[in-house]
């Protein structure tokens, strides 16, 4: 399994350099989540399209893709293609380009409120599949996150499960403080993990409530987890520059 | 066309239990009462933003929904969410306003909305219907099949004119070979002359829908040099779609809305009468123009 992220990360890196693009560091804080939703089968029954789980924060993106190539869901070429002329694959999803792709995300904060009308519809059609959705922590100051807490709470909508990457990255911008204690208020059943723990992952995953209330995980992570040296700030909108420094960089991935 | 907005909704729900009607806390009682304890009506009162996102996920597993509350709050305030949610996603959406333009006059500025259609229009597949009266309303909500969002804005004031109206068409009202004047109207507006349309010997179109454009009526007419356009929207907010269609070398007077504030509270019409946009002076208007070289 380490190698596994370690060769998934890679990818990110190759397609990242090929293309010149993409936010890798991201794309590592919320790696280990995504493997784990897809791993375990949370999001994935091995249909041909994808409508359970929404990445919010859509700049992560490379790590989704690179999760699709490793269950063969997308060629190599068309993972390679990303940002390129043509690609299916932009710098943020499309979901009319792509069937694993269930909303086109990258401006903040819309990503919650879809998921929600997609639970409510299926609530309206007692249907009990369960859903999944990513933000970053930094998208949670999007008013679009608590006015969607209310719907939440007002339709019970207890099928969905909201992962928060709480990677601390723009906390110099604006903290956003004891995040636990502001999400509190609308649901109790918060559980805070270890965001690169997958025995950790799996047990949030695993958990089960009674009440009306969503499930929200906080995800500790870090961005650019697993390669120290694309963990600082300058590296937030970088990608490896030429072939030497695309090699050192896969040679120092950790896991 | 308020009062019969439920009405119409409901008779569509009864058909297909997959319409979904979203309320920005507006209409709520006269919804209420018509829909009862129904499933497919929910007030989710003012959180416009979300409540245009939470519309486009019910899309995404299958849910036809409308979407109605007052029009500055569901157009300008949710730009982006009709942008991405449900424009680039191409979500069957629809969104139904009230209190367009300077319907609110009496509560200021906050609740005008006179540019709401030359935002709107400018976003690709979105379209967007103008019903001058009841009879429109009821026609283009019921003639519209199309999978893509539409916005509907309603209006307080209607027109009298009884002639039939298609989805995507324009209504030639008169035409007068001999005339090199065209006057176009649109939704609502066509009450200001509706009056004087015998004592007109000019080329009239109508128009309820906006977008798509209906572009092969604009250019049936030839000769044109002078269009006139009255509407109740910003001036220059239709310019673009008579300009770029109309192949001729035309002179367009805009007889909309000056871009200003309008705070001066009072009614519509002490606006209106304030900016010479009242029946008889938009007649008078029409007169120089016809005449003038």
């Amino acid at each position: 399994m380490k190698n596994e992220i370690i060769e998934i990360k890679k990818d990110i890196l190759e397609a990242s350099f090929r293309s010149k693009e993409g936010h890798v560091p991201s794309s590592f804080s919320i790696l280990d989540i995504i493997y784990c939703l897809f791993k375990g089968n949370y999001v994935f029954k091995n249909q041909n399209y994808l409508n359970n789980f929404v990445l919010s924060k859509g700049h992560g993106c490379l790590a989704l893709y690179a999760i699709l190539l490793s269950h063969q869901k997308i060629t190599k070429k068309t993972f390679l293609s990303f940002c390129k002329k043509n690609s299916d694959l932009g710098g943020h999803p499309d979901m009319r380009k792509n069937q694993y792709i269930t909303a086109s995300t990258g401006s903040l904060g819309h990503g919650l409120p879809i998921i929600s009308g997609m639970v409510f519809a299926d609530q309206l059609n007692n249907f009990k599949k369960k859903y999944y959705i990513v933000i970053g922590d930094q998208e949670c100051l999007e008013g679009t996150t608590w006015e969607t807490m209310f719907l939440i709470n007002k339709f019970k909508l207890n099928n969905l499960t909201i992962i928060i990457d709480r990677n601390y990255s723009r906390n110099d911008a604006m903290p956003l403080g004891d995040i636990k204690k502001k999400f509190f208020g609308f649901s109790k059943n918060i559980i805070t993990v270890n965001g690169h723990n997958h025995r950790q992952i799996y047990k949030a995953l695993n958990k089960s409530y009674k009440n009306s209330n969503p499930k929200i995980i906080i995800a500790k992570t870090t961005k650019g987890n697993g390669l120290k040296i694309i963990q600082h700030n300058s590296w937030h909108h970088r990608f490896p520059k030429n072939y030497d420094e695309f090699l050192n960089l896969c040679k120092n991935i950790k896991k | 066309m308020r009062n019969i907005l439920p009405e119409i909704l409901f008779k569509k729900v009864k058909k297909d239990k997959n319409i979904i009607i979203l309320l920005g806390d507006i209409g709520v009682f006269g919804f209420n009462k018509i829909f009862g304890n129904s499933k497919n009506l929910y007030n989710m009162s003012t959180l416009e933003q979300s409540m245009i996102g939470f519309a486009s996920g019910m899309a995404i597993n299958k849910k036809k929904v409308y979407v109605y509350s007052i029009a500055p709050f569901v157009v300008e305030r949710c730009f982006e969410q009709i942008k991405i949610d449900l424009c680039y996603q191409k979500m069957n959406v629809n969104i139904i306003s009230c209190g367009g333009s300077i319907e609110y006059s009496e509560l200021g500025c906050t609740h005008h909305c006179p540019e709401d259609i030359a935002i709107l229009k400018k976003l690709p597949n979105i379209e967007i219907f103008m019903p001058g009266n009841n009879e429109e309303l009821k026609a283009l909500i019921n003639q519209n099949k199309s999978l893509l969002p539409s916005y509907t804005r309603l209006s307080k004031n209607s027109h009298r004119q009884k002639f039939k109206i298609q989805k995507s068409k324009a209504n030639c009202l008169k035409k007068v070979k001999s005339s090199n004047v065209l006057l176009i109207l649109f939704g609502p507006a066509l009450r200001f002359v509706e009056s004087y349309l015998k004592d007109l010997d000019i080329n009239i179109l109508y128009y309820s829908t906006i977008k798509p454009f209906d572009k092969k009526s604009l250019n049936s007419f030839r000769n044109i040099n002078k269009i006139i356009l009255i509407h109740e929207l910003y001036i220059g907010s239709l310019v673009s779609d008579i300009s770029n269609n109309f192949m001729e070398k035309v002179k367009i007077f805009d007889l909309g809305l000056p871009l200003k504030f309008y705070n001066n509270y009072g009614s519509e019409q002490d606006n209106y009468d304030k900016e010479n946009l009242n029946s008889k002076n938009i007649f008078s208007k029409i007169k120089k123009i016809i005449t003038s070289k």
